[in-house]
């Protein structure tokens, strides 16, 4: 795979079928609930104990290879201050997942994510594939926020879900690889609508990651 | 599975679509509203259309293409009217407009304000002397200094020997004489007092720098925006000048009236103060009078207003209140007596006179006669002596009075004429008593 030029799938050779999607992927979520530690462990394997409060927003890009797809995404870490709140939905329009975050040890966090995935359904794009996780899972002996009571939250309303931790990398590439999974991929589905991928142009080529080799 | 990436972390208020950083919350909003609000959207189909043109191209899949572009291009509402179509969020902005309108409005009144408090300023005791004058205003409002002011900043044309520096006398700027405006000194008055009567200035007459305030184009717009306010507001409609008019006609009207009543009644009662023609003058006076009121009352019934409407009432009722007076006070006069019955009344008073007078005088002679006898013939002398008095101070008198109520009489003045004829009569009596006394 390594040598194999992502840009294959557009070639009328009959060369492998390699399809490259790239998504927009944005991050929800009260101000200090793990929002960019989440997206540090994610693209960076790291983690800081004392995360910096984000301005504005931050942009970061990670690739991950699934079964025959590689996706790559676009990610967009928005700051969780309520002072930004009005720049959100410049970052969330267009995109095609979100992940809402919130911290199981503070209950006001995951009425704040109720918010946010409520304003995602009203003014997101309306196939935005949207992942609930409940950040800092390795506090659990302070958990405010019970998995059951998140859980049916989710099932109600049709969002991934999982318990996630920065710190200890649990569940952290496992939700993102949900989502590349629950993202449509099809060429039919990436014309439909908002939802589908982005076909890459010609120029623009991702960097094969390690676990194409 | 996941690797970490050497791209740098980008922070801070990145826009979504091009990555700028503009760095602050106010800016990233603006710059990504301005520019791609609409890419947005445009941006997706085409490049669902150019994705698929590319496919295409390469595998010559022709009904695909098609299919493809008709999806595009038709932008079928058909998709839409299925879902449920909500009205979305709306929202008044009349009040964001009645800000923005009231703080505009109160800048123009504010500055219109301040221009009026300098230019009473300016107005009132100005200097005549032309060096004073530059003082005086300069004192008022500070001119700027213009030694580092090359061009015009009107004009854009540069300042020379001949293209010398004026200021605005109102705000101090600095300008050229071709872009200074003037505005008269007397038209100013008027301005800063309303109460004062407007000078008609001869609208022909070109305002020099002498008899006007130079002034830039600003000034001038704002003085001259508040004058025609001024104007607009004291300015009479047509109709109610000719209101005014007849309101005046009747004023006239109303003691001529009276004054014809008397006259009249002193023609019946025998009176020798008023002439038939006198009397006669009068009442063509007043039926002019009458025609004038009547032909102005008909203009404002006939001015064109809305049926139903209260100017509509307004005039019609107007209309008929003088037409009313008119037939009430002004036609229903007396009629006057002929000649014929004046002099008979004449006569008879006459006579009734004549017969007192000699009772009286039959009463004097016998009087006279019981103290000549007593007093002798010495009396007579006396009388003949005065007699041919003719400087006597009483007669000189009369024909000053008689002279007088000629001329009132030939210019209408009526009531002048019967207290003249009074003041006559009693010199008469005066006369006749003094001429009396002298005899005895």
């Amino acid at each position: 795979m390594a040598t194999n030029r992502s840009g294959a799938a557009q070639r009328p050779n009959g060369a492998p079928q390699t399809k490259v999607c790239q998504f927009k992927l944005v991050l929800l979520g009260e101000s200090a609930v793990g929002k960019s530690s989440l997206v540090l462990r994610f693209v960076k394997g790291q983690f800081h104990e004392y995360q910096e409060s984000t301005i504005g927003a931050a942009f970061l890009t990670q690739t991950v290879c699934l079964d025959d797809t590689t996706v790559k995404f676009e990610i967009w870490d928005t700051a969780g201050q309520e002072r930004y709140h009005s720049l959100a939905p410049m970052y969330y329009r267009g995109a095609q997942a979100a992940i809402v975050v919130y911290d199981i040890t503070n209950q006001d966090t995951f009425g704040r994510a109720k918010n946010w995935v409520k304003e995602l359904q009203r003014q997101a794009s309306p196939s935005i594939v949207i992942a609930l996780a409940g950040n800092k899972s390795d506090l659990a002996a302070k958990r405010m926020v019970e998995f059951e009571e998140a859980q049916a939250y989710a099932d109600e309303n049709g969002l991934l879900f999982m318990e996630t931790s920065a710190k200890t990398a649990m569940n952290v590439n496992d939700i993102f690889l949900a989502i590349a999974n629950k993202l449509p991929k099809s060429e039919g589905a990436g014309a439909a609508g908002a939802g589908g991928a982005r076909r890459l142009a010609d120029g623009e080529q991702p960097r094969p990651s390690s676990c194409c080799k | 599975m996941a690797t970490a990436d050497e791209e740098k972390i980008l922070e801070g208020f990145l826009c979504p679509i091009c990555k700028a950083d503009l760095k602050s919350a106010s800016q990233l909003t603006s710059h990504f509203e301005s520019l791609h609000q609409e890419e947005q959207d445009v941006l997706r189909s085409l490049k669902d259309i150019f994705g698929k043109a590319k496919k295409i191209i390469l595998n010559n899949d022709d009904a695909d293409l098609k299919e493809t572009f008709d999806r595009a291009l038709k932008f079928s509402y058909a998709d839409y009217r299925d879902e449920e179509q909500s009205e979305g969020v709306s929202r008044s902005s009349s009040d964001y407009f009645k800000a923005v309108r009231s703080a505009r409005l109160e800048r123009y009144a504010t500055e219109t304000n301040k221009l009026l408090i300098r230019l009473d300023k300016l107005v009132c005791n100005m200097p005549s002397d032309p060096n004073q004058r530059k003082q005086y205003e300069q004192e008022i409002v500070p001119w700027l200094d213009g030694s580092s002011v090359k061009l015009c900043p009107n004009c854009a044309k540069a300042f020379n020997l001949t293209r010398r520096k004026h200021h605005c006398r109102l705000c101090g700027s600095i300008l050229c004489h071709d872009c200074s405006l003037f505005l008269d000194i007397n038209v100013a008055r008027s301005i800063v007092d309303p109460s004062a009567p407007p000078t008609a200035a001869p609208a022909d007459a070109e305002v020099t720098e002498k008899t006007g305030l130079r002034l830039c184009e600003h000034c001038y717009n704002l003085i001259e925006l508040r004058k025609q306010v001024q104007e607009s507001r004291n300015a009479k409609t047509v109709l109610m000048t000719a209101y005014e008019q007849m309101r005046s006609l009747m004023d006239q009207a109303r003691p001529a009236v009276a004054l014809y009543e008397k006259m009249c009644q002193s023609l019946f009662d025998g009176e020798t103060t008023y002439n038939l023609s006198d009397v006669n003058a009068m009442r063509g006076r007043i039926g002019k009078l009458a025609e004038g009121i009547d032909l102005l009352s008909k203009q404002i019934a006939s001015f064109p207003a809305e049926p139903g409407t209260r100017q509509f009432r307004l005039q019609n009722a107007i209309r008929q209140a003088a037409a009313h007076y008119i037939k009430e006070d002004l036609l229903s006069l007396r009629k006057l007596p002929t000649e014929a019955q004046i002099d008979e009344v004449r006569r008879q008073r006459y006579e009734r006179a004549e017969r007192q007078i000699q009772m009286e005088r039959q009463k004097m002679e016998k009087e006279r006669e019981r103290l000549e006898d007593l007093a002798g013939p010495s009396g007579r002398e006396r009388e003949v002596a005065n007699d041919n008095d003719d400087d006597n101070p009483l007669l000189e008198q009369m024909n000053i009075i008689r002279q007088y109520i000629k001329e009132a009489r030939e210019e209408f003045k009526f009531e002048e004429v019967a207290i003249l004829e009074a003041n006559l009569k009693e010199l008469k009596k005066e006369y006749h008593l003094q001429k009396l006394s002298n005899k005895c």
